[in-house]
């Protein structure tokens, strides 16, 4: 059963009571919240993700709801519980689902260390698995948002999981998170594209997310195979350009981009090294002309035959 | 007078991988990893070939062939340079005759 299959009600009953679970790619999770906001972001962005049953694991309980205590009384704010756990300052009540989609990042993030995990969007077409790391305000979500508008496949807009053993791409696709300018932008570019609505002085500034397309997340059981490492620039005017980029300073790029290298140790070293060995890597600096960079990358993946 | 012959720290506990001429180097025992130049990657595989060790006269004479090190008049100098970074990074070690 999918979300989006649930009868009328079930969703927010089930997110008020026991927790609604979803299977977010490789893991679970439990989320509870008498907010309307996470209730309808969740049936917009969620709709196609499997529910996961009451009686079956789940790797993460998680809460958005109302702080207790004086916060309570003051103004309307959400705080994010993990497990009892609050690793967030409170936020707004309007920013909800925007705090639950960081809270599950950091779930993910914290603790899966059964895979290397790099700070990364990751695409795929025609088998071939495409990882964007970048620090953010780099272009990264734009860019993603733009392959998968012109049918790329979403892995992941945060969150390259790298597989220990086979060194593959494991899928957890969720929203991708558009900032700024580029919710505008994306919406030109990608008119069907789902997107909620702008969460307004966040502190990101204006964010917006965009559903992850279906056939995405009914694939997320299909791991991809490493092909590109590119490092995106996103500069307002700039030239498109796309410049090879050493494979021993993208391995450096990398290790400052993950969540879990120095926990992994030698065996995060052996993995990521795996995984630039098997990848053609370049930097890319784009200036706003979306066509232009996905044609750009298409053209990279006819290349590859 | 070159009674210093240098080694690898701990071979054991050293991981690298080498592209083209440049290589990262894992060093387990602090968990450090570094990106060397393609001079340090030269100095640090001579040694690699070299589990017992090697002078800086001898170092010289491995490097020698290097066709992107056109000045030989310097190349002691800079093996030396090489080798006080990479015992800096703890790669490698010094052990006096």
């Amino acid at each position: 059963m999918i979300v989006a299959s649930l009868p009328p009600g079930e969703l927010r009953r089930r997110l008020r009571s026991s927790g609604l679970r979803v299977r977010l790619g490789p893991v679970a999770a439990s989320i509870r919240s008498a907010f309307p906001v996470v209730a309808s972001s969740m049936a917009l962005h969620y709709g196609e993700h499997e529910v996961v049953e009451d009686d079956e694991f789940a790797d993460f309980h998680v809460r958005v709801d109302a702080p207790f205590g004086v916060r309570r009384i003051v103004r309307r704010q959400a705080v994010f519980d993990f497990d009892g756990q609050v690793p967030f300052k409170p936020l707004p009540a309007a920013h909800g689902f925007a705090l639950l989609e960081w809270g599950l990042n950091w779930c993910v993030s914290a603790h899966c260390h059964q895979f290397l995990m790099i700070h990364a969007a990751v695409v795929e077409r025609g088998g071939r698995a495409l990882v964007l790391p970048a620090p953010p305000g780099s272009g990264k979500s734009t860019l993603c948002a733009a392959l998968v508008g012109r049918g790329w496949r979403l892995l992941s807009d945060e969150l390259a999981l790298v597989d220990l053993e086979r060194v593959e791409l494991v899928p957890i696709p969720r929203p991708i998170s558009l900032k700024n300018d580029s919710i505008a932008a994306i919406g030109r570019f990608w008119p069907a594209a789902s997107i909620g609505e702008p969460v307004y002085e966040t502190v990101k500034g204006t964010i917006a997310h965009v559903a992850p397309p279906p056939p995405s997340v009914r694939s997320s059981g299909e791991t991809a195979r490493p092909a590109w490492i590119v490092l995106p620039q996103f500069r307002a005017g700039d030239e498109l350009s796309l410049v090879p980029l050493s494979r021993a300073a993208t391995f450096m790029q990398l290790v400052e981009a993950a969540f879990n290298y120095s926990v992994l140790g030698h065996r995060g070293f052996q993995v990521l090294a795996s995984l630039v060995s098997s990848c053609a890597c370049f930097r890319f600096n784009y200036g706003g002309d979306l066509g232009a960079a996905v044609r750009c990358f298409d053209e990279q993946l006819a290349m590859k035959g | 007078m070159e009674p210093t012959t240098w080694r690898l720290a701990a071979p054991r506990a050293t991981d690298w991988r080498a592209w083209d001429d440049e290589i990262v180097v894992f060093h387990q025992t602090t968990g450090s990893t570094h990106h060397l130049s393609a001079f340090g990657s030269a100095v640090l595989m001579a040694l690699l070939d070299h589990p017992s060790g090697l002078d800086v006269r001898a170092l010289v004479r491995a490097l020698e062939s290097r066709a992107d090190h056109d000045d030989r008049s310097s190349l002691a100098e800079d093996v030396r340079a090489a080798l006080t970074t990479l015992a800096e990074l703890k790669l490698v070690e010094s052990v006096t005759a």
